[in-house]
């Protein structure tokens, strides 16, 4: 090997020579990264809530049927007193019709056209 | 999302709110049948001593339909109204008896037909009918006034006054009551 050659070598083993890094040098690097991290993205993740929908639908579904409940027994009270209420009308119209028959009867009276 | 748990509750009382809205207009909406001819006759109810007053519509007639005997139902298909206003008085002189002519006075307008119109003393009777002209009274009133007893009768239908008696017949309406018009 000529002088070059091993001058070269002696120089390329020099500066290939391991050596230690200086102090905190890891640190300092993991320090820089951690700076330069972005933080983390929220995903909003937008589902569905069901709980509302359905506690609405039941409490409709809940106030229809109670509606029809109370509608049902009102219509029925109404009916009721609708037909005692007919009646009285029916007895106080016959009655009166029978008066109006005797009246009529008692003076003679022939009905009239006009 | 906030936003969207914010507003819901406020629809959802809206949707009751409009759902209960609805169910109580449907209920009010039903009304009475007015009735002009008798308009006017509560004050006779001043001193009654007992008083009757009758308001019955097609609707009600046709709830009531759902009870009592055929003749009533058919009696009552056939009804539009049934109006009857009856007062009965402690002693002569309670009410007016020159009152009872406003009312008989509106009978001699309106294409109504006089049956029976009879007049002595303070005791007043007026049957009239209005009819299609084929046999069936579309509306029959009978205003009766005695001292201590006044009656007003409007019912208004599609009736023959034979399905009127026939019916009747089980309230104790005798016989030839009602004097048939002649067709």
């Amino acid at each position: 090997m000529s002088d070059f050659g091993r001058d070269c070598e002696l120089e390329l083993e020099r500066d290939m020579k391991r050596f230690a890094a200086p102090e905190r040098f890891a640190d300092g690097v993991m320090a820089r990264i951690a700076a330069s991290r972005r933080p983390p993205v929220q995903v909003e993740r937008r589902r569905f809530q069901w709980g509302w929908p359905v506690f609405a639908m039941a409490m409709i579904l809940l106030a229809v049927a109670v509606t029809t409940v109370v509608d049902h027994q009102r219509e029925r009270r109404r009916a009721e007193a609708a037909e005692a209420r007919f009646e009285a009308a029916m007895q106080i119209t016959s009655r009166t019709l029978a008066r109006v028959d005797y009246k009529v009867s008692r003076v003679g009276i022939k009905p009239s056209n006009n | 999302m906030n936003v969207m748990k914010a507003r819901f509750p406020r629809r959802f009382t809206l949707a009751v709110a409009l759902l209960f809205s609805a169910s109580i207009a449907f209920a009010s909406g039903r009304s009475q049948v007015k009735d002009e001819l008798f308009s006017g006759a509560e004050k006779f109810a001043a001193n009654a001593k007992e008083s009757t007053e009758v308001n019955l519509d097609s609707r009600l007639l046709a709830l009531a339909g759902n009870a009592g005997g055929a003749d009533k139902q058919e009696l009552m298909k056939k009804l539009d109204f049934v109006i009857v206003r009856s007062y009965e008085y402690a002693k002569a002189g309670d009410y007016n008896f020159a009152d009872v002519e406003e009312f008989t006075a509106r009978l001699n307008t309106g294409g109504w037909m006089h049956i029976v119109k009879e007049r002595s003393g303070k005791e007043s009777t007026d049957v009239c009918v209005k009819s299609d002209g084929d046999g069936t009274v579309s509306e029959l009133v009978v205003i009766a006034a005695e001292p201590k007893e006044l009656t007003m009768i409007h019912l208004k239908g599609h009736l023959n006054l034979n399905d009127l008696m026939k019916a009747g017949a089980s309230y104790g309406v005798p016989q030839g009551a009602i004097p048939l018009p002649k067709k």
